[in-house]
Protein backbone atom coordinates (compact mmCIF):
# COMPACT_ATOMS: atom_id res chain seq x y z
CA UNK A 1 0.00 0.00 0.00
CA UNK A 2 1.37 3.29 -1.09
CA UNK A 3 0.28 6.63 0.32
CA UNK A 4 -0.57 7.89 -3.15
CA UNK A 5 -3.19 5.17 -3.47
CA UNK A 6 -5.26 6.75 -0.73
CA UNK A 7 -6.80 9.44 -2.88
CA UNK A 8 -9.28 12.08 -1.81
CA UNK A 9 -12.21 9.74 -2.27
CA UNK A 10 -10.93 7.18 0.22
CA UNK A 11 -9.65 9.81 2.57
CA UNK A 12 -13.21 11.19 2.73
CA UNK A 13 -14.66 7.71 3.09
CA UNK A 14 -12.36 6.89 6.02
CA UNK A 15 -13.13 10.21 7.60
CA UNK A 16 -16.83 9.42 7.35
CA UNK A 17 -16.24 5.98 8.86
CA UNK A 18 -14.35 7.63 11.68
CA UNK A 19 -17.25 10.05 12.15
CA UNK A 20 -19.72 7.22 12.43
CA UNK A 21 -17.53 5.44 14.96
CA UNK A 22 -16.69 8.45 17.08
CA UNK A 23 -20.29 9.67 17.17
CA UNK A 24 -21.31 6.43 18.79
CA UNK A 25 -18.25 6.44 21.06
CA UNK A 26 -19.10 9.96 22.26
CA UNK A 27 -22.60 8.82 23.19
CA UNK A 28 -21.26 5.83 25.13
CA UNK A 29 -18.69 7.95 26.95
CA UNK A 30 -21.31 10.57 27.83
CA UNK A 31 -23.41 7.86 29.45
CA UNK A 32 -20.41 6.53 31.32
CA UNK A 33 -19.25 9.83 32.82
CA UNK A 34 -22.57 11.66 32.93
CA UNK A 35 -21.21 14.65 31.03
CA UNK A 36 -21.47 16.01 27.51
CA UNK A 37 -18.70 14.64 25.31
CA UNK A 38 -17.71 16.06 21.95
CA UNK A 39 -15.56 14.26 19.47
CA UNK A 40 -13.76 16.08 16.68
CA UNK A 41 -13.95 15.24 13.00
CA UNK A 42 -11.38 12.50 12.51
CA UNK A 43 -8.06 13.31 10.97
CA UNK A 44 -7.01 10.67 8.41
CA UNK A 45 -3.29 10.10 7.95
CA UNK A 46 -1.41 7.56 5.91
CA UNK A 47 2.32 7.83 6.42
CA UNK A 48 5.39 5.61 6.64
CA UNK A 49 5.44 4.24 10.19
CA UNK A 50 8.77 5.82 11.15
CA UNK A 51 7.44 9.28 10.23
CA UNK A 52 4.42 9.02 12.53
CA UNK A 53 6.08 10.54 15.63
CA UNK A 54 7.01 13.66 13.61
CA UNK A 55 3.46 14.09 12.34
CA UNK A 56 1.57 13.21 15.51
CA UNK A 57 3.96 15.31 17.57
CA UNK A 58 6.93 14.30 19.67
CA UNK A 59 4.94 14.72 22.82
CA UNK A 60 6.86 14.18 26.01
CA UNK A 61 3.62 14.61 27.93
CA UNK A 62 2.79 11.79 30.35
CA UNK A 63 -0.43 10.03 29.46
CA UNK A 64 -2.50 6.98 30.19
CA UNK A 65 -2.50 4.90 27.02
CA UNK A 66 -5.14 2.22 26.67
CA UNK A 67 -4.35 -0.25 23.94
CA UNK A 68 -6.59 -2.84 22.29
CA UNK A 69 -6.19 -5.11 19.31
CA UNK A 70 -9.10 -5.61 16.94
CA UNK A 71 -9.67 -9.05 15.43
CA UNK A 72 -12.02 -10.18 12.68
CA UNK A 73 -12.32 -8.81 9.17
CA UNK A 74 -10.55 -5.54 9.94
CA UNK A 75 -7.46 -6.32 12.03
CA UNK A 76 -6.47 -3.05 13.66
CA UNK A 77 -4.98 -1.47 16.72
CA UNK A 78 -6.72 1.04 18.95
CA UNK A 79 -4.99 3.52 21.21
CA UNK A 80 -6.88 5.83 23.56
CA UNK A 81 -4.84 8.42 25.45
CA UNK A 82 -5.67 10.86 28.24
CA UNK A 83 -3.19 13.30 29.81
CA UNK A 84 -1.90 12.23 33.22
CA UNK A 85 -3.15 15.49 34.75
CA UNK A 86 -6.74 14.63 33.75
CA UNK A 87 -6.79 11.05 35.01
CA UNK A 88 -8.05 11.77 38.51
CA UNK A 89 -10.88 14.01 37.26
CA UNK A 90 -11.78 11.41 34.68
CA UNK A 91 -11.89 8.54 37.18
CA UNK A 92 -13.81 10.73 39.66
CA UNK A 93 -16.49 11.16 36.99
CA UNK A 94 -16.56 7.44 36.24
CA UNK A 95 -16.82 6.54 39.92
CA UNK A 96 -19.57 9.09 40.38
CA UNK A 97 -17.55 11.18 42.83
CA UNK A 98 -17.26 14.97 42.83
CA UNK A 99 -14.34 16.01 40.59
CA UNK A 100 -11.24 16.72 42.68
CA UNK A 101 -11.93 14.21 45.43
CA UNK A 102 -9.70 11.42 44.14
CA UNK A 103 -6.07 11.67 45.22
CA UNK A 104 -4.27 8.54 44.03
CA UNK A 105 -4.56 6.27 41.01
CA UNK A 106 -5.39 3.04 42.79
CA UNK A 107 -6.14 -0.33 41.25
CA UNK A 108 -9.86 0.46 40.95
CA UNK A 109 -9.13 3.62 38.97
CA UNK A 110 -6.69 1.85 36.66
CA UNK A 111 -9.39 -0.74 36.08
CA UNK A 112 -11.87 2.07 35.33
CA UNK A 113 -9.47 3.50 32.74
CA UNK A 114 -9.14 0.15 31.01
CA UNK A 115 -12.91 -0.25 31.01
CA UNK A 116 -13.20 3.20 29.50
CA UNK A 117 -11.03 1.96 26.64
CA UNK A 118 -13.21 -1.10 26.20
CA UNK A 119 -16.43 0.90 26.16
CA UNK A 120 -15.15 3.62 23.81
CA UNK A 121 -13.69 1.06 21.41
CA UNK A 122 -16.76 -1.13 21.57
CA UNK A 123 -19.04 1.75 20.65
CA UNK A 124 -16.70 2.97 17.91
CA UNK A 125 -16.30 -0.48 16.36
CA UNK A 126 -19.98 -1.27 16.70
CA UNK A 127 -21.03 1.64 14.52
CA UNK A 128 -18.25 1.05 12.05
CA UNK A 129 -18.78 -2.68 11.68
CA UNK A 130 -22.54 -2.21 11.18
CA UNK A 131 -21.86 0.30 8.44
CA UNK A 132 -19.27 -1.88 6.69
CA UNK A 133 -21.02 -5.15 7.51
CA UNK A 134 -17.65 -6.51 8.68
CA UNK A 135 -16.70 -8.23 11.91
CA UNK A 136 -14.55 -6.23 14.34
CA UNK A 137 -13.87 -7.76 17.75
CA UNK A 138 -11.78 -6.00 20.40
CA UNK A 139 -9.30 -7.74 22.71
CA UNK A 140 -8.99 -7.15 26.44
CA UNK A 141 -7.45 -3.72 27.05
CA UNK A 142 -3.87 -3.11 28.17
CA UNK A 143 -2.76 0.02 29.99
CA UNK A 144 0.47 2.01 30.15
CA UNK A 145 1.09 5.24 32.02
CA UNK A 146 4.11 6.82 30.39
CA UNK A 147 5.24 9.46 27.92
CA UNK A 148 3.00 9.68 24.86
CA UNK A 149 5.99 9.12 22.57
CA UNK A 150 7.03 5.91 24.32
CA UNK A 151 3.47 4.55 24.23
CA UNK A 152 3.24 5.33 20.52
CA UNK A 153 6.75 3.94 19.92
CA UNK A 154 5.68 0.54 21.26
CA UNK A 155 2.54 0.38 19.15
CA UNK A 156 4.35 1.49 16.01
CA UNK A 157 7.06 -1.15 16.56
CA UNK A 158 4.32 -3.75 16.87
CA UNK A 159 2.64 -2.46 13.72
CA UNK A 160 5.88 -2.31 11.75
CA UNK A 161 6.32 -6.09 11.97
CA UNK A 162 3.79 -6.49 9.18
CA UNK A 163 3.28 -3.00 7.80
CA UNK A 164 5.32 -0.22 6.29
CA UNK A 165 2.62 2.43 6.32
CA UNK A 166 0.33 3.46 9.12
CA UNK A 167 -3.22 4.50 8.35
CA UNK A 168 -4.41 6.40 11.36
CA UNK A 169 -7.84 7.79 12.15
CA UNK A 170 -7.37 10.24 14.97
CA UNK A 171 -10.26 11.79 16.88
CA UNK A 172 -10.05 14.25 19.74
CA UNK A 173 -12.28 13.60 22.74
CA UNK A 174 -13.42 16.73 24.58
CA UNK A 175 -15.37 16.98 27.81
CA UNK A 176 -16.44 20.62 28.01
CA UNK A 177 -17.22 21.15 31.68
CA UNK A 178 -14.05 19.92 33.43
CA UNK A 179 -12.02 20.35 30.22
CA UNK A 180 -10.79 16.79 30.05
CA UNK A 181 -9.43 15.94 26.63
CA UNK A 182 -8.11 12.76 25.09
CA UNK A 183 -7.29 11.17 21.76
CA UNK A 184 -8.67 8.09 20.06
CA UNK A 185 -6.60 6.39 17.35
CA UNK A 186 -7.80 3.59 15.10
CA UNK A 187 -4.91 2.04 13.19
CA UNK A 188 -6.01 -0.62 10.68
CA UNK A 189 -3.40 -3.04 9.33
CA UNK A 190 -2.63 -2.79 5.63
CA UNK A 191 -4.71 -5.87 4.76
CA UNK A 192 -7.63 -4.38 6.70
CA UNK A 193 -7.26 -1.26 4.61
CA UNK A 194 -7.73 -3.36 1.49
CA UNK A 195 -10.81 -5.06 2.93
CA UNK A 196 -12.34 -1.71 3.84
CA UNK A 197 -11.58 -0.06 0.50
CA UNK A 198 -13.18 -3.03 -1.27
CA UNK A 199 -16.39 -2.59 0.76
CA UNK A 200 -16.41 1.15 0.19
CA UNK A 201 -15.94 0.58 -3.55
CA UNK A 202 -18.79 -1.88 -3.66
CA UNK A 203 -21.22 0.28 -1.70
CA UNK A 204 -20.33 3.47 -3.54
CA UNK A 205 -20.22 1.87 -6.99
CA UNK A 206 -16.74 3.18 -7.68
CA UNK A 207 -14.90 1.01 -10.16
CA UNK A 208 -11.57 2.69 -10.61
CA UNK A 209 -9.65 2.97 -7.38
CA UNK A 210 -7.24 5.44 -9.05
CA UNK B 1 -32.53 -12.69 51.37
CA UNK B 2 -32.36 -11.40 47.81
CA UNK B 3 -31.55 -13.45 44.77
CA UNK B 4 -27.96 -14.75 44.88
CA UNK B 5 -25.84 -13.36 42.06
CA UNK B 6 -22.33 -14.10 40.77
CA UNK B 7 -20.56 -11.24 38.94
CA UNK B 8 -17.91 -12.11 36.35
CA UNK B 9 -15.84 -9.32 34.80
CA UNK B 10 -12.10 -8.78 34.43
CA UNK B 11 -12.46 -5.09 35.34
CA UNK B 12 -12.71 -4.53 39.08
CA UNK B 13 -14.32 -1.18 38.24
CA UNK B 14 -17.16 -2.94 36.41
CA UNK B 15 -17.60 -5.45 39.22
CA UNK B 16 -17.93 -2.57 41.65
CA UNK B 17 -20.51 -0.78 39.47
CA UNK B 18 -22.59 -3.94 39.20
CA UNK B 19 -22.23 -4.73 42.90
CA UNK B 20 -23.47 -1.25 43.80
CA UNK B 21 -26.46 -1.46 41.47
CA UNK B 22 -27.39 -4.93 42.68
CA UNK B 23 -27.02 -4.42 46.39
CA UNK B 24 -28.97 -1.15 46.27
CA UNK B 25 -31.84 -3.11 44.73
CA UNK B 26 -31.83 -5.84 47.37
CA UNK B 27 -29.88 -8.48 45.49
CA UNK B 28 -27.16 -10.46 47.18
CA UNK B 29 -23.79 -10.60 45.40
CA UNK B 30 -22.49 -13.98 46.58
CA UNK B 31 -19.33 -14.05 44.51
CA UNK B 32 -17.11 -12.32 42.00
CA UNK B 33 -14.77 -13.78 39.41
CA UNK B 34 -12.35 -12.05 37.06
CA UNK B 35 -12.26 -14.55 34.22
CA UNK B 36 -14.20 -17.44 32.74
CA UNK B 37 -12.14 -20.15 34.37
CA UNK B 38 -12.73 -18.74 37.86
CA UNK B 39 -16.39 -18.19 36.97
CA UNK B 40 -16.90 -21.91 36.29
CA UNK B 41 -15.06 -22.85 39.48
CA UNK B 42 -16.99 -20.34 41.59
CA UNK B 43 -20.29 -21.40 40.03
CA UNK B 44 -19.70 -24.99 41.17
CA UNK B 45 -18.74 -23.87 44.64
CA UNK B 46 -21.49 -21.41 45.45
CA UNK B 47 -24.35 -22.28 43.07
CA UNK B 48 -25.61 -18.73 42.51
CA UNK B 49 -29.14 -18.19 41.21
CA UNK B 50 -28.03 -15.78 38.49
CA UNK B 51 -24.69 -15.12 36.76
CA UNK B 52 -23.79 -11.77 35.19
CA UNK B 53 -20.85 -12.33 32.86
CA UNK B 54 -18.62 -10.24 30.58
CA UNK B 55 -17.54 -11.74 27.24
CA UNK B 56 -14.01 -10.57 26.59
CA UNK B 57 -11.78 -11.57 29.47
CA UNK B 58 -8.26 -12.96 29.79
CA UNK B 59 -7.62 -16.68 30.41
CA UNK B 60 -11.13 -17.81 29.52
CA UNK B 61 -13.70 -15.62 27.80
CA UNK B 62 -17.42 -15.47 28.52
CA UNK B 63 -18.62 -17.75 25.73
CA UNK B 64 -16.53 -20.70 26.79
CA UNK B 65 -17.54 -20.09 30.42
CA UNK B 66 -21.24 -20.01 29.47
CA UNK B 67 -20.82 -23.35 27.65
CA UNK B 68 -19.03 -24.91 30.62
CA UNK B 69 -21.56 -23.63 33.16
CA UNK B 70 -24.48 -24.88 31.06
CA UNK B 71 -22.74 -28.27 30.86
CA UNK B 72 -22.66 -28.34 34.65
CA UNK B 73 -26.17 -27.03 35.11
CA UNK B 74 -28.62 -27.00 32.23
CA UNK B 75 -30.88 -24.56 34.10
CA UNK B 76 -28.17 -22.01 34.88
CA UNK B 77 -29.44 -18.47 34.48
CA UNK B 78 -26.76 -16.44 32.79
CA UNK B 79 -26.95 -12.83 31.64
CA UNK B 80 -24.27 -11.42 29.33
CA UNK B 81 -22.92 -8.00 30.26
CA UNK B 82 -20.60 -6.75 27.55
CA UNK B 83 -19.52 -3.58 25.80
CA UNK B 84 -21.26 -2.47 22.66
CA UNK B 85 -19.84 -3.85 19.44
CA UNK B 86 -19.79 -7.49 20.40
CA UNK B 87 -23.10 -8.59 18.87
CA UNK B 88 -21.60 -11.57 17.10
CA UNK B 89 -20.27 -12.80 20.43
CA UNK B 90 -23.53 -12.00 22.23
CA UNK B 91 -25.43 -14.09 19.68
CA UNK B 92 -23.00 -16.95 20.17
CA UNK B 93 -23.34 -16.73 23.95
CA UNK B 94 -27.15 -16.72 23.70
CA UNK B 95 -26.98 -19.82 21.49
CA UNK B 96 -24.77 -21.41 24.11
CA UNK B 97 -27.53 -20.93 26.65
CA UNK B 98 -27.33 -17.40 28.08
CA UNK B 99 -30.80 -15.99 28.87
CA UNK B 100 -30.41 -12.28 28.21
CA UNK B 101 -27.84 -9.52 27.72
CA UNK B 102 -26.98 -6.03 28.95
CA UNK B 103 -24.87 -3.57 26.97
CA UNK B 104 -22.19 -1.45 28.70
CA UNK B 105 -22.34 1.41 29.48
CA UNK B 106 -25.65 0.56 31.12
CA UNK B 107 -28.30 2.38 33.09
CA UNK B 108 -28.88 0.69 36.47
CA UNK B 109 -32.50 0.13 35.40
CA UNK B 110 -31.48 -2.03 32.44
CA UNK B 111 -29.49 -4.32 34.74
CA UNK B 112 -32.45 -4.72 37.08
CA UNK B 113 -34.90 -5.24 34.21
CA UNK B 114 -32.77 -8.02 32.73
CA UNK B 115 -32.53 -9.76 36.10
CA UNK B 116 -36.25 -9.43 36.75
CA UNK B 117 -37.01 -10.83 33.32
CA UNK B 118 -34.82 -13.87 33.93
CA UNK B 119 -36.34 -14.31 37.40
CA UNK B 120 -39.85 -14.28 35.90
CA UNK B 121 -38.91 -16.97 33.38
CA UNK B 122 -38.32 -19.24 36.33
CA UNK B 123 -41.95 -19.10 37.49
CA UNK C 1 27.79 21.93 20.66
CA UNK C 2 24.79 20.51 18.85
CA UNK C 3 21.84 18.48 20.05
CA UNK C 4 21.34 15.98 17.28
CA UNK C 5 17.93 14.37 17.17
CA UNK C 6 17.65 10.70 16.28
CA UNK C 7 14.13 9.87 15.05
CA UNK C 8 12.39 6.52 15.04
CA UNK C 9 14.18 3.99 12.79
CA UNK C 10 16.90 6.59 12.34
CA UNK C 11 20.59 6.88 13.26
CA UNK C 12 23.03 9.78 13.61
CA UNK C 13 26.74 10.38 14.14
CA UNK C 14 28.21 12.96 16.53
CA UNK C 15 31.59 14.28 17.62
CA UNK C 16 33.15 15.84 20.72
CA UNK C 17 30.72 18.37 22.18
CA UNK C 18 27.63 17.05 20.41
CA UNK C 19 24.76 15.30 22.18
CA UNK C 20 22.70 12.63 20.47
CA UNK C 21 19.08 12.69 21.61
CA UNK C 22 16.21 10.26 21.12
CA UNK C 23 12.77 10.45 22.69
CA UNK C 24 10.26 7.91 23.80
CA UNK C 25 11.94 4.54 23.46
CA UNK C 26 9.15 2.12 24.34
CA UNK C 27 9.82 -1.33 22.97
CA UNK C 28 12.37 0.21 20.60
CA UNK C 29 16.06 0.07 21.50
CA UNK C 30 18.58 2.89 21.51
CA UNK C 31 22.01 1.57 20.54
CA UNK C 32 24.94 3.87 21.26
CA UNK C 33 28.44 3.20 19.91
CA UNK C 34 31.46 5.28 20.81
CA UNK C 35 35.18 5.51 20.16
CA UNK C 36 36.98 6.86 23.22
CA UNK C 37 40.06 8.01 21.28
CA UNK C 38 38.33 10.31 18.80
CA UNK C 39 35.25 11.02 20.96
CA UNK C 40 33.08 9.97 18.07
CA UNK C 41 29.65 8.53 18.88
CA UNK C 42 26.65 7.21 17.01
CA UNK C 43 23.17 6.27 18.10
CA UNK C 44 20.37 4.32 16.40
CA UNK C 45 16.67 4.08 17.36
CA UNK C 46 15.97 0.46 16.42
CA UNK C 47 12.37 -0.77 15.98
CA UNK C 48 12.64 -4.46 15.15
CA UNK C 49 15.04 -7.35 15.78
CA UNK C 50 15.57 -8.76 12.32
CA UNK C 51 15.32 -7.41 8.77
CA UNK C 52 15.02 -10.96 7.43
CA UNK C 53 11.85 -11.85 9.35
CA UNK C 54 9.42 -9.56 7.58
CA UNK C 55 6.37 -10.39 5.50
CA UNK C 56 7.21 -7.57 3.09
CA UNK C 57 10.68 -7.64 1.64
CA UNK C 58 11.06 -4.17 0.20
CA UNK C 59 11.94 -2.32 3.39
CA UNK C 60 14.81 -0.03 2.53
CA UNK C 61 15.49 1.55 5.88
CA UNK C 62 18.45 -0.27 7.47
CA UNK C 63 18.31 1.80 10.68
CA UNK C 64 14.98 0.14 11.53
CA UNK C 65 16.43 -3.31 12.33
CA UNK C 66 19.03 -4.50 14.82
CA UNK C 67 21.10 -6.44 12.27
CA UNK C 68 21.21 -3.85 9.50
CA UNK C 69 21.51 -0.83 11.81
CA UNK C 70 24.71 -2.11 13.39
CA UNK C 71 26.22 -2.95 9.99
CA UNK C 72 25.38 0.53 8.71
CA UNK C 73 26.89 2.23 11.75
CA UNK C 74 30.09 0.17 11.52
CA UNK C 75 30.47 1.03 7.82
CA UNK C 76 30.26 4.71 8.67
CA UNK C 77 32.75 4.42 11.52
CA UNK C 78 35.10 2.58 9.14
CA UNK C 79 34.84 5.44 6.66
CA UNK C 80 36.10 7.74 9.40
CA UNK C 81 38.99 5.37 10.00
CA UNK C 82 37.52 3.95 13.19
CA UNK C 83 37.74 0.18 13.40
CA UNK C 84 35.09 -1.83 15.23
CA UNK C 85 37.75 -2.96 17.71
CA UNK C 86 37.86 0.62 19.01
CA UNK C 87 34.14 0.78 19.80
CA UNK C 88 32.16 0.31 22.97
CA UNK C 89 28.37 -0.02 23.14
CA UNK C 90 25.55 1.11 25.44
CA UNK C 91 22.00 -0.15 25.11
CA UNK C 92 18.78 1.44 26.34
CA UNK C 93 15.08 0.63 25.94
CA UNK C 94 13.20 -2.53 25.00
CA UNK C 95 10.53 -2.05 27.64
CA UNK C 96 7.37 -4.10 27.92
CA UNK C 97 5.10 -1.09 28.37
CA UNK C 98 1.62 -2.44 28.78
CA UNK C 99 0.22 -3.84 32.02
CA UNK C 100 -2.25 -6.54 31.21
CA UNK C 101 -4.55 -8.13 33.74
CA UNK C 102 -4.39 -11.88 34.07
CA UNK C 103 -1.77 -14.12 32.59
CA UNK C 104 -2.53 -13.90 28.90
CA UNK C 105 -1.37 -10.76 27.15
CA UNK C 106 -3.00 -9.16 24.15
CA UNK C 107 -2.42 -11.76 21.46
CA UNK C 108 0.18 -9.72 19.57
CA UNK C 109 1.79 -9.94 23.02
CA UNK C 110 3.99 -6.87 22.73
CA UNK C 111 7.17 -8.77 23.40
CA UNK C 112 9.02 -6.89 20.67
CA UNK C 113 10.95 -5.02 23.37
CA UNK C 114 12.57 -8.11 24.78
CA UNK C 115 13.32 -9.48 21.32
CA UNK C 116 14.90 -6.18 20.28
CA UNK C 117 17.28 -6.19 23.25
CA UNK C 118 18.27 -9.81 22.61
CA UNK C 119 18.85 -9.15 18.91
CA UNK C 120 21.03 -6.08 19.52
CA UNK C 121 23.15 -7.95 22.07
CA UNK C 122 23.54 -10.88 19.75
CA UNK C 123 24.70 -8.63 16.92
CA UNK C 124 27.19 -6.90 19.22
CA UNK C 125 28.54 -10.19 20.48
CA UNK C 126 29.04 -11.50 16.95
CA UNK C 127 30.91 -8.32 16.09
CA UNK C 128 32.97 -8.43 19.26
CA UNK C 129 31.89 -5.01 20.55
CA UNK C 130 31.66 -4.91 24.37
CA UNK C 131 28.52 -3.61 26.09
CA UNK C 132 29.73 -1.17 28.74
CA UNK C 133 26.35 0.18 29.84
CA UNK C 134 22.78 -0.99 29.76
CA UNK C 135 19.33 0.07 30.93
CA UNK C 136 16.82 -2.24 29.28
CA UNK C 137 13.56 -4.07 29.89
CA UNK C 138 11.09 -3.15 32.62
CA UNK C 139 7.81 -1.36 32.00
CA UNK C 140 8.87 2.25 31.52
CA UNK C 141 9.56 4.20 28.36
CA UNK C 142 12.89 6.06 28.15
CA UNK C 143 14.35 9.17 26.58
CA UNK C 144 18.08 9.31 26.03
CA UNK C 145 20.88 11.87 25.74
CA UNK C 146 24.21 10.41 24.62
CA UNK C 147 27.20 12.69 25.20
CA UNK C 148 29.92 12.09 22.61
CA UNK C 149 32.62 13.75 24.74
CA UNK C 150 32.11 11.75 27.94
CA UNK C 151 30.29 8.70 26.63
CA UNK C 152 27.64 9.21 29.31
CA UNK C 153 24.13 8.15 28.42
CA UNK C 154 21.51 10.05 30.41
CA UNK C 155 18.29 8.02 30.59
CA UNK C 156 15.02 9.70 31.58
CA UNK C 157 11.69 8.05 32.39
CA UNK C 158 8.27 9.70 32.70
CA UNK C 159 7.61 8.75 36.31
CA UNK C 160 10.92 7.57 37.79
CA UNK C 161 13.39 10.37 37.10
CA UNK C 162 16.75 10.05 35.36
CA UNK C 163 20.01 8.13 35.69
CA UNK C 164 23.34 8.03 33.91
CA UNK C 165 24.83 4.86 32.50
Amino acid sequence: MDSSRLNEFYRDAFQELGNIGSGNAATALSQLVGRTINMSVPEVMIIPIERVPEIVGDMEETVAGIYLEVYGDVPSKILVTFPYKDLLSLTDLMLNQPVGTGSTLDELKLSALKELGTILSGAYLNAMSKFLDLRMIPSVPALAIDSFTAVLDTILAELSQENRYALMLRTEIIETETKISGSFFLIPEENALETMTAVIQKTSGVVDIG
Amino acid sequence: MGTKILIVDDASFMRMMLRNVLSSHGYEVVGEAENGRLAVKTYQEIKPEIVLIDLIMPEMGGIEAVKKIIELDRDAKIIICSAMGQQALVVEAMQAGARDFIVKPFQPSSVIEAIQKVEREEE
Amino acid sequence: MDRIKVGMADWKLARSQDILVTFGLGSCVGLGLRDEKTKTAAMAHIMLPDSKQLRFRQDTNPAKFADTALRLMLENFARLGIAKQQLQAKIVGGANMFIIAGTIAVEGNLKVGQRNVMAVKEQLEQTGIPVVGEDTGGNAGRSVEFFAESGIMRVRTALAGERDI
